[in-house]
């Protein structure tokens, strides 16, 4: 084979090789989001797109059961009331496998709904693909999304602070600086932040 | 017959401290000190280090798998690390629970709340869902991000050491 031809097909190949390996691994940072459509804890189906005149969305993977998530809890209802009135609500997705916590079924999530005084949708991702989608795989992990054009656009993703224990002991505020940098119209500058979390529990 | 109660109390204080020195203890450290283990491990040791919290599931479901790894691999130079990622506010919860399993192997909880650098720290490819665990000696390193299913799983990824 000439060797240009052999180099076209090497290349061809790896491209499109790292195209299936970004799409197993979920979105990074500029990826393109899907559009998802689960079921809130009112009934009702939610899609980003029900939202016409969001600039944006904060997408929270979390959960009742994790004591993580559990802990973030007040400070994503915060994060929804200072963002929602500028554009970006928060949209909360649980993504787990609720037969075997029983603690995160849907019926639970109503409750918990109820009782924390949830501001924003809470929507159960039954078949674990729009956590497959984005990549996640913990709870909680954020996903701040930006309307481009017509495109969902991914600008952060990752923890909401830095210290899950005592939110009067926050130094770095991830989600809150990526929020006013682009409410701005200026570029994230952190990206992405890891935390840890209760593992996303897959159906087996 | 004083000095036989007196004795006798000294004995009972002297037997429940001996008590507590066998009871599996955790020590509340920085991260420095995980990434000094890490970094320095003893000569001809093999590290079986595991991330967990006691209130991760997988976590407790797959510590009976290390408590038997542990047990089968007396005297062989292996030496299993437990660093517990439960939240600094909270150091009652995993010694009651580690005391409750007799979960053998040396026991630390993490005493730190900026996780972000932290995991980097620790492994770049590491995603931050606990349970984590890394087997190490020096100059060889493997990493597993979730949990063991079984006992089995446990024992091959160990001996994976060393074996590509």
């Amino acid at each position: 084979m000439k060797k240009s031809i052999q180099y076209l097909l090497i290349l061809t190949v790896a491209t499109i090789a790292t195209a299936f390996t970004f799409s197993i691994n979920g979105y990074e940072p500029g990826s393109e989001a899907a559009d998802f459509k689960l079921k809130n804890i009112n009934g009702s189906m939610v899609s980003m797109a029900d939202f016409k005149d969001a600039k944006g969305y904060i997408i929270v993977f979390t959960c009742n059961h994790c004591p993580y998530a559990m802990k973030y809890e007040d400070r994503i209802i915060a994060l929804d009331k200072k963002y929602k009135s500028q554009g970006y609500p928060v949209i909360a997705i649980n993504p787990n496998d609720t037969v075997n916590y029983p603690d995160d079924a849907f019926g639970e999530m109503v409750k918990r709904s109820k009782e924390k005084g949830f501001t924003f949708p809470y929507l159960i991702d039954e078949t674990q693909q729009t956590a497959k989608n984005f990549g996640a795989i913990k709870t909680p992990h954020v996903y701040i999304i930006k309307k481009e054009s017509d495109k969902l656009i991914v600008k952060y993703i990752g923890a909401i602070d830095d210290n899950y224990d005592d939110a009067s002991k926050v130094t770095k505020k991830y989600v809150e600086s990526a929020m006013e940098e682009l409410l701005k119209g200026a570029e994230v500058s952190v990206k992405s932040t890891k935390a840890i979390g209760c593992g996303i529990k897959w159906v087996k | 017959m004083t000095r036989f109660y007196v004795l006798l109390g000294l004995s009972l204080c002297f037997l429940s401290t001996i008590r507590a020195q066998t009871d599996p203890e955790i020590k509340f450290v920085p991260a420095d000190s995980i990434y000094n283990i890490i970094n320095h491990p003893p000569d001809s040791t093999i590290l079986v280090i595991n991330f967990w919290a006691t209130w991760c599931r997988p976590c407790i479901e797959e510590l009976p798998y290390f408590k038997q790894a542990d047990s089968v691999l007396k005297g062989e130079n292996y030496l299993f690390i437990y660093v517990s990622l439960d939240a600094p506010s909270d150091k009652k919860a995993p010694v009651k629970f580690i005391k409750q399993k007799k979960q053998g192997g040396r026991h630390y909880q993490l005493n730190e709340t900026d996780l972000d650098q932290f995991i980097n720290k620790i492994d770049p490819n590491w995603g931050g869902s606990i349970p984590y665990t890394i087997v190490l000696s020096k100059g060889d390193r493997k990493n597993h991000e979730g949990a063991f299913e079984n006992y089995r799983q446990l024992w091959q990824f160990i001996r994976s050491l060393g074996k590509d």
